[in-house]
């Protein structure tokens, strides 16, 4: 047996030392290329692509746009970065694992440098802005929304231009859907999300696009702010695309370049500031994403890393969880002298629907009381106060971040286990069986299952389950390995499922969780591998999900989104658990950041990139380290705490 | 009963082995002890004087709510809430509580502050508290109550069919014993953990806590019955060759006798010295399967789930250390148990373990 498992964990490090001795070392990233435009032949290529899809890629001219087309360019808005931030400096970070690849897509394209390179990088025709939500400039300088709510028109910024100084044109959003449509990128996502979402784009001149979506949607530019693709870094693609271009970086539109010879593999990687990045003194990008240099060294193991933070290694680290935010960092001697400061930010992002799951198809909780009884039986305040220690806070609902989306009075239902007991007698279950349990005149014990993942998640609902013993409730821990616990409530064999979906903007889906279709199928059996695992199948909910999807107009569909959070509220098949309304950071006293900190969108410093280094104040703080002394101590809480 | 004069020298010597013997009253009194549990760490109070009237909360197959005592709550009453109710009110009620007051599943927070707890003397937690509250003397009390049954039944089990397929090889020879031995190398070429995960996801969901602990027990047994079946088939094969067996054959009794009368009892020795080591094992693969989080299901009282808590949380140090020390003293009085035994049973008398 021993012998097996040894053999076991040998494998990976045969693949590790394999794929090591096959470097050969100087596969550094290089954004050379050799001319800044395609040939005549690979154009033609190109070309040749567009032409197979004339209803795809059209080719108009300026007089062809509409007449009547709002422009708008988001100027009315405030900037949002602090005037007093400092260019310069450098800042120091880890990352947990060594990037397989600097592609952005393909295979193992999901990996430690992802954030870095892409998402807090690179840019898109227009950004959401953090503090009002509303639309402001990217690499469009103008835009207006089509009259159909599905095609939007955009201006490109005529001074944007990539990393390698080529600029930015139609022709590179042309090139975006060849690109992303490609086979020979490897990434069926990709293929599908560009393949299915839209229906055309125009090019009507140098620097005027449109882009139409396959659906109407209420706002259509969110799923029209797309990042151009720069095809003379990627040319005409071929079979070799995923090996070509597993360690080339792509020129980029974004502030952050990685220059060949800043990385060293498997130890450390280095991005730069681009030198003349396009964006520099524009409105809402001046002043952010400061430091010249940021250093990212591999450091495979979270607690190491952390006593390098404490070392002065690093700059920054993430103390969001309880354990490093009181235990481990606390009362440390670095933090007691003001060297290091610490900082919780409330910021307000959408919030993933953390909690029980009831599944309805179990005829016993397809009983409206008794699922009410079970939100009134779970003392989720118990583990919020107790186990978070009081910083998390209850989860609203099906919809918490969402704006006005979010329900404006309707609040999860609190602990209460006499009116759970007064819902569970309504339901049948109103005498006591000798271990306390209820029990109904058939003698059914009120005992369920709650499946679950091995994780140190089981603590929350051992807290739970204890709880709503005081309601006569009894739930069994069914704790199984991830996957297995994944595939057995995918195929919806569960009673209770402890979950959580992640969700995203712009507004909730109630289409996946709630819609019978993705209950049940014509043949009336249970649907596998749907999201819908509280089984939930209700005309009345089907028909107005199904004008919200539909709908174009955000007021009908904040209407309708409360009426069905309401519904689905006295349904009760969901019990909301918990959410963590913030993100927590200690960082050296050099780094500074704005007076509130952040910007209520973001989940890291780096996502906007507000701080900066303050290279004399670096020396100072050493100095201070080196002889002992004490600077002020800082831990701050900024934002606001949700109720 | 008349026991045989073999047995009662084996016992006698048994009985000369002093630190085994000690080793085996003492684990003897820690068990007895840990079977009624109940009397001595417990959050149910021993008995209740409430007007006038006795109650004994913890002899009651059922519970007590709140309102059989006045109380404004359904649920079971908490008497150590109770307890200081009455001691302010004054007059003649009162509660008795156990030693230990405290429940396994139990979880005793203290607004304003953070588990775990240190041990305190004051607040009757005298090994601390866990990650949840829970104090850890009864979850090691009642984690060694679930760890010795545990181990019990392993061993019973295991064995039985081990002796059964162990002695069926060894008789019968031939064709049996090859087929026996080949089902047992393919059987042991299975991987244990794997199949505990995937046995563990074949539990219908609304099983309960016992349900659960049978499944794994069983799965358990059934990987560890082939090394005492190796055993027995050895030394069935040697005895089987004796006269003594040719000689009952000829006086015509049958396999079963010939096997159960004559056979085993010539082999016991080999068992019973087996049995002590493979209850301590029992405990520590319970244990390590715990420590995992593929052992009892969650949130039975369990060593390995405190070992894993305690080297989560090497700031709270009571967690681990009294685990620790808990499951040393316990496994070394069974390793004294089966030397003492082993020595007991070995036919040369003067022949030193050191």
């Amino acid at each position: 047996m021993k012998y097996r498992f040894s053999s076991l964990l040998l494998l990976p490090l045969l693949a590790v030392l394999l794929l090591a001795a096959c470097s050969d070392g100087d596969r550094a990233a290089s954004t050379a290329s050799s001319t800044t435009t395609l040939s005549e032949e690979e154009r033609a290529q190109v070309d040749a692509f567009y032409a197979s899809k004339p209803d795809f890629f059209t080719y108009a001219t300026p007089e062809a746009l509409p007449a009547d087309l709002v422009w708008q360019d988001g100027q009315d808005e405030k900037p949002f970065a602090d005037p007093n931030a400092k260019r310069g400096g450098t800042v120091r970070s880890f990352i947990l694992d060594w990037p397989p690849t600097l592609r952005f897509v393909g295979p193992d394209s999901n990996h430690s440098m992802r954030s870095v390179f892409l998402d807090d990088n690179k840019m898109s025709l227009c950004e959401l802005h953090p503090v009002t939500r509303h639309w402001i400039p990217g690499l469009a300088r103008e835009w207006a929304v089509g009259a159909d709510k599905r095609t939007v028109y955009f201006r490109l910024d005529p001074d944007a231009h990539y990393s390698d100084g080529v600029p930015i044109r139609a022709d590179d959003y042309f090139y975006t859907f060849y690109f992303m449509q490609s086979p020979h990128i490897n990434d069926p996502w990709y293929n599908n999300f560009y393949g299915e979402r839209f229906s055309n784009i125009t090019r009507y001149d140098d620097y005027t696009i449109s882009i139409t979506l396959s659906e109407a949607k209420p706002d259509p530019l969110f799923y029209t702010t797309l990042a151009p693709t720069p095809a003379h870094f990627y040319r005409v693609l071929d079979e070799h695309f995923v090996e070509k271009f597993q360690w080339r970086f792509e020129p980029t539109t974004g502030p952050w370049e990685l220059l060949p010879g800043n990385l060293k593999e498997g130890e450390h990687i280095t991005v730069t500031r681009v030198k003349d990045w396009w964006a520099n003194d524009k409105k809402f990008y001046a002043r952010r994403h400061n430091p010249d240099r940021r250093r990212f060294t591999v450091i495979r193991d979270f607690q190491i890393a952390f006593e390098s933070f404490r070392k002065g290694d690093l700059d920054m680290f993430n103390l969001t969880m309880p354990e490093y935010w009181y235990d481990r960092s606390q009362n440390i001697d670095e933090v007691k002298k003001g060297w290091i400061h610490r900082a919780a930010y409330y910021n307000n992002v959408v919030q993933p629907t953390i909690g029980l799951y009831i599944n309805r198809a179990n005829p016993v909780l397809d009983d409206k009381r008794l699922r009410q009884g079970i939100h009134y039986a779970c003392n989720w305040q118990r583990v919020i106060d107790f186990h978070f220690r009081g910083d998390y806070a209850r989860l609203k609902g099906e919809a918490d971040g969402f704006g006005e989306f979010d329900h404006p009075t309707l609040r999860a239902r609190p602990f209460d286990p006499d009116k759970a007991r007064a819902l569970f007698a309504e339901a049948g279950y109103s005498k006591a069986g000798p271990d306390g349990i209820l029990v109904n005149a058939q003698g059914r014990r009120l005992s369920f299952a709650v499946s679950m993942s091995n994780s140190p998640n089981v603590k929350i609902l051992e807290i739970i389950k204890e709880e709503a013993k005081k309601a006569g409730l009894e739930l069994n821990l069914d704790v199984q390995e991830p996957t297995t616990n994944y595939k057995k409530i995918m195929s919806k064999q569960h009673e209770i499922a402890f979950s959580g979906w992640g969700v995203g903007l712009p507004y909730p889906r109630f289409w996946d969780n709630y819609h019978s279709v993705n209950a049940y199928g014509v043949d009336g059996k249970l649907l596998e591998q749907t999201n819908n695992i509280t089984s939930t199948a209700d005309p009345e909910l089907d028909a107005v999900i199904d004008r919200y999807r539909i709908s174009g107009d955000i007021a009908e569909m904040i209407e309708m989104a409360h009426w069905m959070e309401e519904y689905l509220y006295d349904e009760a098949s969901f019990v909301p658990g918990y959410k963590m309304p913030f993100y927590r950071l200690g960082y050296w006293a050099w780094v500074q950041f704005p007076e509130g900190f952040d910007v209520p969108l973001s989940e890291g410093p780096n996502q906007y990139g507000l701080y900066w280094v303050d290279e004399d104040k670096r020396a100072q703080v050493l100095e201070a380290k080196k002889q002992g002394r004490a600077l002020e101590e800082k831990t701050k809480t900024y934002g606001e705490k949700p109720e | 009963m008349r026991l045989n004069p073999l047995t009662v020298k084996k016992l006698r010597r048994f009985r000369s082995i002093r630190r085994g013997y000690w080793s085996l009253i003492l684990l003897g009194l820690f068990f007895v002890m840990s079977l009624c549990g109940e009397l001595f760490v417990n959050n149910r109070a021993l008995m209740v004087g409430y007007e006038g009237r006795w109650y004994f909360p913890v002899l009651r197959s059922g519970i007590y709510t709140g309102e059989d005592f006045g109380l404004p709550y359904k649920s079971e009453a908490r008497y150590r809430e109770l307890d200081a109710l009455f001691a302010e009110r004054g007059g003649g009620d009162f509660v008795i509580m156990p030693l230990v007051p405290y429940g396994p599943l139990e979880q005793d927070y203290v607004a304003g502050s953070y588990p775990p707890y240190p041990p305190s003397l004051e607040r009757g937690h005298y090994l601390g508290t866990d990650n949840l509250a829970r104090d850890v003397f009864a979850r090691l009390f009642y984690g060694f109550r679930v760890a010795m049954l545990f181990s019990l039944a392993y061993v019973v089990i295991s064995f039985a069919i081990g002796i059964v397929t162990g002695c069926a090889m060894g008789y019968f020879g031939g064709l049996t014993d090859l087929a026996g031995q080949r089902f047992m190398e393919i059987w042991s070429n299975i991987p244990f953990l794997y199949l505990v995960i995937i046995m563990r996801s074949l539990i219908p969901a609304g099983a309960g806590t016992t349900e659960r602990i049978v499944t794994l027990l069983l799965i358990m047994c059934a990987f560890s019955w082939v090394g005492m079946a190796y055993l027995m088939r050895t030394a069935t094969y040697r005895e089987k060759a004796r006269e003594y067996v040719d000689a009952s054959r000829v006086l015509g009794a049958g396999t079963f006798r010939i096997l159960f009368r004559h056979i085993l009892p010539n082999t016991v020795s080999l068992v019973v010295t087996f049995v002590p080591f493979t209850a301590a094992a029992g405990i520590t693969a319970l244990t390590a399967l715990d420590f995992l989080g593929f052992g009892l299901p969650p949130p039975t009282p369990s060593w390995g789930e405190l070992l894993e808590q305690g080297t989560q949380r090497m700031d709270a140090p009571w967690i681990v250390t009294s685990t620790f020390a808990v499951m040393v003293i316990v496994l070394t009085l069974v390793a004294f148990v089966g030397e003492a035994v082993r020595e007991a049973y070995d036919p040369r008398k003067f022949s030193t373990y050191k």
